[in-house]
């Protein structure tokens, strides 16, 4: 049988279960209530394991069983989930996610791997054992005053309700009244043998008026009454009605189970009677759904094994059916789940950039069509190519969408790094997510783990103080880390700030001079001190920890950043905190552009960068500091022709090569910096596809890549910070390179 | 033993019961009831002089009330007394009901 298509979907599955299982148990420590994400995670092993029986996996499903065993009883509050079991059952995520991926005999010929699953399995056994004293972990209170037991020695799997309530469900003979027994006799009778402690008439089977017959019993009861008795004396207080009534009475301490059974088990509306069982106080509502959700599961577990992919979608479906007859609120939300997870489709990533990819090449052949019907200049033709353009930018815009994901996932995962780094640390973190909801290219949200990952381990590392230090500067103990993302001007921006012990700009030079990154007396910035914590080899910790500091330094985050054409700003101040402010274009495959030209060469400015255009010659300049005067403000300038060594004699377009040049000025804003770059031509917006400059231009700076423009030509991606950069790098080593330039 | 008034006014059709109201009167009581008498107007029942209420009763009551408000209209039970409260509370049956004094 070909099986390496659904193990394709098996192993996919299995990865999203997994990342959606971390989430939760990270979200454990997190929420009041627990049952929800347990569920959630329950279900997630529960299906991995069903799956991976399928394909004949049994080292998963013998080491998910454990867990997920563990996991139902927790759900059931048979033990207490705290951090310490959340860090097993982490540690048990991602042992389960390493089985994933290899077959049985591969899992049973690595050693390493047969001994964590044992060592795992050991470690869940406080968990386990059904006597939970010797754990850390105690039974459950539950809010509404219902604690729930272990049931040591009774059956495993079910759960006492101590709610010290005995529940009477009262369905007397219709004719009950005809014959002279009033239900009042009853309820006043039992209340001679303890107290009543509510009570709920049904009044729903009342016939139609037309139906009605008078002397008929219609209503039942449930009722909860708090005695000190035995079922005997209850009993006995029914002894005349027997015949034909349905009396119903469930003993204080009695399992969960025997509730959903009371409630099947009545004519009455399942939801309506469950409501009424958690009205009484006879059982709480949590309990009550628990125990019903337990019995689809049980029902589940009879029937074969499903397909995979059918298994959750099928637990869904049955727990609505059920869940619906008896708590609404459940229903709802087990409907917005679903209803969630029905409105995605999966697609292949490939399949998506090979759309992205021949979307770029509409918008080229757009382009050419564009500069022939202006040839032509046909006012039919012209309407028609201009639709076509606006259509062809509203599908560009699209398919850009699809790739586009909140940042939102990528921040989750960070929970976890912050979690076991700070344990490891001894450090308390508490960690803030803001803006998840911005989205950004999917390409870049993966590039970007790895550089977020350091910066955040650095912070907690090197920046959060330890508790006695906090404490000494009247911190908090628990130190703050915040991971946000907004947009501004075309960019995506991702802040992580921690209030931890700041920058020490002294130490920073001192450290610099001592490795010899710069020369002592030297004059730096404020932001260029802070930049030097990017200079490779940099490194500020006194103690190398095994955590940051292992050789990938800081270096390694800007260069990741800058290769998605992004950078890195930092803000600092000592012993309040810093803050790392990533600044990322929203996508790399097609940008609207600037087209200008310098000297014959084609260039296209970012138009998220860009301010205004203007002419250069009417404005004041300052050669000797290569500055404008713009309205008062003095901007640096840069020639592109002048950056980039270009001549005349790179002049490749004829029409061109006679006209005088006329300077222009784009001015061009960067973060916080604002520069103007001098260029020959320009020649307005334009949409750019870009494309990736090869391997052998990797070192070239100031150029992000390059494009096809419609009428064949190439231009060159300016990829403005760097561009900035470059031209302040040639600034200080040529100071008077401009005035030459000019001169010539 | 009951007596049973019913009294149609402009808006409102009173209806007055005396006495048993109970397994022994229940059927007679719902005989004399006629559906019309229940349905076009609102409903008022006048409950001042009950000596005897049981289940019976209260099923009844709740059978009037639940057909006045479905041909929509409102039923009120007027001037209950403290025998009917004590059932009523007992069964938890307050609040299906529009309870009314009239000094």
């Amino acid at each position: 049988m070909e099986f390496s298509g659904a193990l394709d979907t098996f192993y996919a599955e299995s990865d999203e279960l997994l990342e959606s299982m971390e989430e939760d148990l990270l979200n454990l420590e997190d929420v009041d209530d627990k049952l929800e994400s347990l569920n959630a995670i329950f279900r997630a092993a529960h299906t991995i394991k069903g799956s991976s029986g399928i394909f004949g996996l049994n080292h998963i499903v013998e080491f998910t069983h454990v867990v997920e065993s563990v996991l139902d009883r927790a759900r059931e509050s048979k033990i207490q989930v705290d951090s310490v079991l959340i860090s097993v059952l982490l540690k048990c995520r991602d042992h389960i996610a390493s089985l994933v991926h290899i077959s049985e005999s591969e899992y049973r010929s690595d050693k390493k791997l047969t001994q964590i699953s044992g060592e795992l399995i050991a470690s869940l056994t406080p968990w386990t054992t059904h006597s939970s004293k010797n754990s850390s972990s105690e039974p459950d209170k539950q809010q509404t005053g219902i604690s729930i037991n272990d049931s040591a020695g009774t059956t495993t799997d079910k759960e006492q309700i101590q709610s010290g309530l005995w529940h009477i469900s009262i369905r007397l003979n219709k004719n009950c009244l005809k014959d002279g027994m009033d239900p009042v006799s009853f309820i006043r009778y039992l209340g001679t043998i303890g107290s009543i402690n509510f009570i709920e008439t049904i009044t729903s089977n009342l016939p139609e008026y037309q139906q009605y017959e008078a002397e008929n019993l219609y209503f039942a009861y449930e009722l909860s009454l708090k005695a000190e008795t035995d079922l005997q004396t209850l009993e006995d207080a029914f002894m005349f009605v027997q015949e034909e009534s349905d009396i119903t009475i469930i003993p204080p301490n009695s399992n969960a189970a025997d509730y959903v059974k009371l409630i099947q088990s009545l004519p009455e509306e399942d939801s309506r009677l469950g409501e009424i069982l958690v009205a009484c106080g006879s059982i709480s509502k949590k309990t009550l759904s628990k125990a019903l959700i337990r019995q689809i599961e049980q029902g589940m577990e009879n029937k074969n094994e499903s397909r995979i992919g059918e298994v959750l979608l099928e637990q869904k479906s049955v727990s609505e059916e059920i869940v619906e007859a008896a708590l609404q609120k459940q229903k709802e939300s087990e409907k917005n789940k679903k209803q969630k997870e029905i409105s995605f489709v999966r697609v292949e990533s490939d399949r998506l950039d090979y759309l992205i990819n021949l979307i770029g090449e509409l918008v080229i052949n757009n382009q050419r069509v564009d500069i022939i019907s202006e040839r032509i200049n046909d006012n039919f033709l012209n309407e028609a190519i201009e639709s076509l353009g606006r259509f062809t930018e509203k599908i560009r815009d699209a398919a850009l969408d699809l790739r586009m994901v909140p940042i939102g996932g990528t921040f989750q995962r960070f929970k976890r790094v912050v979690r076991d780094t700070a344990q490891e640390l001894g450090k308390e973190i508490n960690l803030v997510i803001e803006g998840a909801e911005t989205e950004l290219d999917r390409l870049m949200v993966e590039k970007l783990v790895d550089p977020l990952t350091h910066i955040v381990r650095n912070a907690i590392d090197h920046g959060i103080e330890p508790i006695e230090e906090r404490k000494k500067a009247n911190k908090e103990n628990v130190g703050t880390l915040k991971l946000s993302a907004y947009h501004q001007a075309g960019h995506i921006v991702i802040e992580i700030s921690d209030d931890g012990k700041g920058l020490d700009q002294n130490k920073l030079m001192g450290k610099a001079i001592e490795r010899g990154i710069i020369e002592e007396g030297q004059q730096l910035s404020r932001q260029e001190i802070f930049q030097l914590i990017f200079h490779p080899g940099f490194s500020t910790a006194e103690n190398v920890t095994n955590l940051s500091g292992r050789g990938v330094g800081m270096d390694v985050v800007k260069r990741n950043v800058e290769s998605l054409q992004g950078s890195v700003e930092i803000s600092s101040e000592l012993s309040i905190g810093t803050t790392l402010r990533i600044r990322l274009p929203l996508t790399l495959a097609i940008i609207d552009g600037f087209h200008v030209e310098s000297r014959g060469t084609h260039f296209i400015i970012p138009q998220a960068t860009i301010i205004e255009c203007m002419d250069f010659t009417m404005h004041k300049t300052d050669t000797n500091r290569q500055c404008i005067n713009l309205r008062g403000e003095m901007i640096p300038y840069i020639r592109l022709s002048q950056v980039f060594c270009l001549s005349e004699s790179n002049c490749r377009t004829i029409e061109q090569t006679d006209k005088k040049h006329r300077d222009k000025l784009v001015v061009v804003q960067f973060g916080e910096h604002v520069a103007s770059i001098v260029v020959d031509e320009l020649h307005g917006e334009i949409q750019t596809v870009v494309k990736p400059m090869g391997q052998i231009f990797q070192n070239l700076k100031g150029i992000g890549g390059s494009t096809l423009l419609g009428n064949g030509e190439i231009a060159f991606i300016i990829d403005v910070p760097q561009l900035i950069d470059l031209a302040v790098g040639l600034e200080s080593t040529h100071p008077d390179l401009d005035r030459l330039s000019e001169n010539e | 033993m009951y007596k049973l008034d019913l009294t149609p006014s402009e808006h409102c059709n009173h209806i007055s019961i005396s006495g048993d109201l109970s397994i022994y009167t229940v059927a007679d009581i719902y005989n004399e009831l006629s559906l019309d008498f229940l349905s076009n107007k609102n409903i008022n029942i006048n409950l001042e002089n009950i000596t005897d209420f049981d289940t019976a009763g209260a099923q009844l009551l709740v059978l009037l009330t639940n057909k006045v408000q479905q041909s929509g209209h409102s039923c009120e039970l007027n001037n209950i007394n403290q025998a009917i409260k004590d059932y009523f509370n007992l069964f938890q049956l307050t609040q299906l009901f529009q309870l009314t004094e009239t000094g």
